[in-house]
């Protein structure tokens, strides 16, 4: 239950961010985009999985710490064993266990980079995501 | 594990890659634990080397079967997402109760006429002829509980490969070749090196027996350990 009210929190934070951050951006010249990164899981995991959680949120948050701030870069963990997970994992069309990256209507999928290298090499996950987030915030 | 991984990183060719995979799909706990409850399932026949290794052999194919006709239905356009997430939703939750139903089954606790299915009250010595149906069946299932990580070896990494082009189609039998190989290898030792203790053991019928109930209680250890690791999230 408790699991189950920190993802529902994490759900919420995650779509009010959505709804907050145009009207943020909107004073700038350029419309800033918006780039989301999800990790898929189910209730069980495994410690790569667990890993791939930790190094992705700790790159995001190491490499964009303004952009968090503002809502413009954002990590997102949900379990789709939670019925409420249904909507944003059909939005983000995503297949199971993933690491997606979403931007508009780009979907770049990381999975693989994430199972390869959180436990063994994460400055190599660090550097994927970089290179993906990089490219959608030009 | 890092080796393994350093070979992926670095593999040219889909068929080294989809072995790796494999390989990497056996080691990792959940595989594991089938793994080494599909030796003591093969390993119940140890009076006949040969069987024993044919078996080894035959629980792979079932793999590869599960894992093909998986890929195939995908490569004809299935919905990846559903079946994807059908199979790393579902396939591990059913694997413990299974396990469990087929170990009472083996220690006739429960009584169900089975095909295939050889229990304790069959005379002993006298082998079912279809038993290696039975261990078919096991590889097929085995092979469809798709735990967290190996979820995403296959999903994510194989499949991707496999349904590129009909000519990757053949990419899950050697997924499965790697998957199996540890079973493999152990079918080999217990033909060909222990072999001979078999032998000795042979005209001993209650050692069988024994070995039998010593499998289905592995079977019920092995879906206890399923059922608490899955639904109870220690």
């Amino acid at each position: 239950m408790k699991r189950f009210m920190l993802y529902a929190a994490i759900l919420l934070t995650a779509s009010s961010m959505c709804a907050t951050t145009p009207a943020k951006t909107a004073s700038k010249t350029t419309v800033a985009k918006k780039v989301e990164v999800y990790y898929f899981h189910f209730t069980r995991r495994c410690e790569t999985c667990k890993a791939v959680e930790a190094e992705s949120k700790k790159a995001i948050e190491a490499l964009y710490p303004a952009q968090v701030k503002s809502g413009q870069v954002s990590f997102t963990s949900i379990n789709l064993d939670d019925k409420s997970s249904k909507a944003t994992a059909a939005k983000c069309k995503a297949e199971g266990q993933s690491l997606l990256i979403i931007s508009g209507n780009k979907r770049i999928d990381i999975t693989d980079k994430g199972f390869m290298y959180a436990l063994s090499n994460p400055d190599k996950l660090k550097a994927a995501i970089k290179t993906e987030v990089d490219n959608r915030l030009k | 594990m890092e080796l393994l991984q350093s070979i992926l990183d670095n593999s040219q060719y889909a068929f080294v890659t989809a072995f790796i995979l494999g390989l990497m799909t056996a080691i990792s706990p959940c595989p594991l634990a089938t793994n080494i409850t599909a030796i003591g399932f093969i390993s119940r026949d140890i009076d006949n080397r040969k069987r024993v290794f044919i078996s080894g052999l035959v629980y792979t194919l079932g793999r590869a079967v599960s894992y093909t006709v998986l890929g195939v239905v995908l490569f004809l356009g299935a919905s990846h997402m559903k079946i994807s997430m059908l199979f790393q939703g579902w396939g591990e939750k059913l694997l413990g109760p299974l396990l469990i139903i087929i170990g009472l089954l083996m220690l006739d606790v429960i009584k169900l006429n089975f095909p295939g299915f050889s229990t304790l009250t069959d005379k002993i010595g006298e082998k079912s002829k279809n038993s290696y149906w039975s261990t078919l069946l096991l590889g097929m299932v085995f092979a469809m509980a798709f735990c967290p990580y190996s979820g995403v070896l296959y999903f994510v990494m194989l499949i991707p490969m496999t349904v590129a082009s009909a000519s990757g189609l053949y990419l899950p039998v050697i997924f499965a070749v790697g998957t199996g190989l540890p079973v493999i290898i152990f079918a080999w030792l217990l033909a060909y090196a222990v072999g001979n203790v078999g032998g000795l053991y042979h005209k001993i019928k209650v050692f069988e027996l024994w070995f039998r109930r010593v499998v289905s209680v592995l079977f019920i250890v092995v879906g206890v350990y399923y059922v608490i690791v899955v639904y109870f999230n220690p």
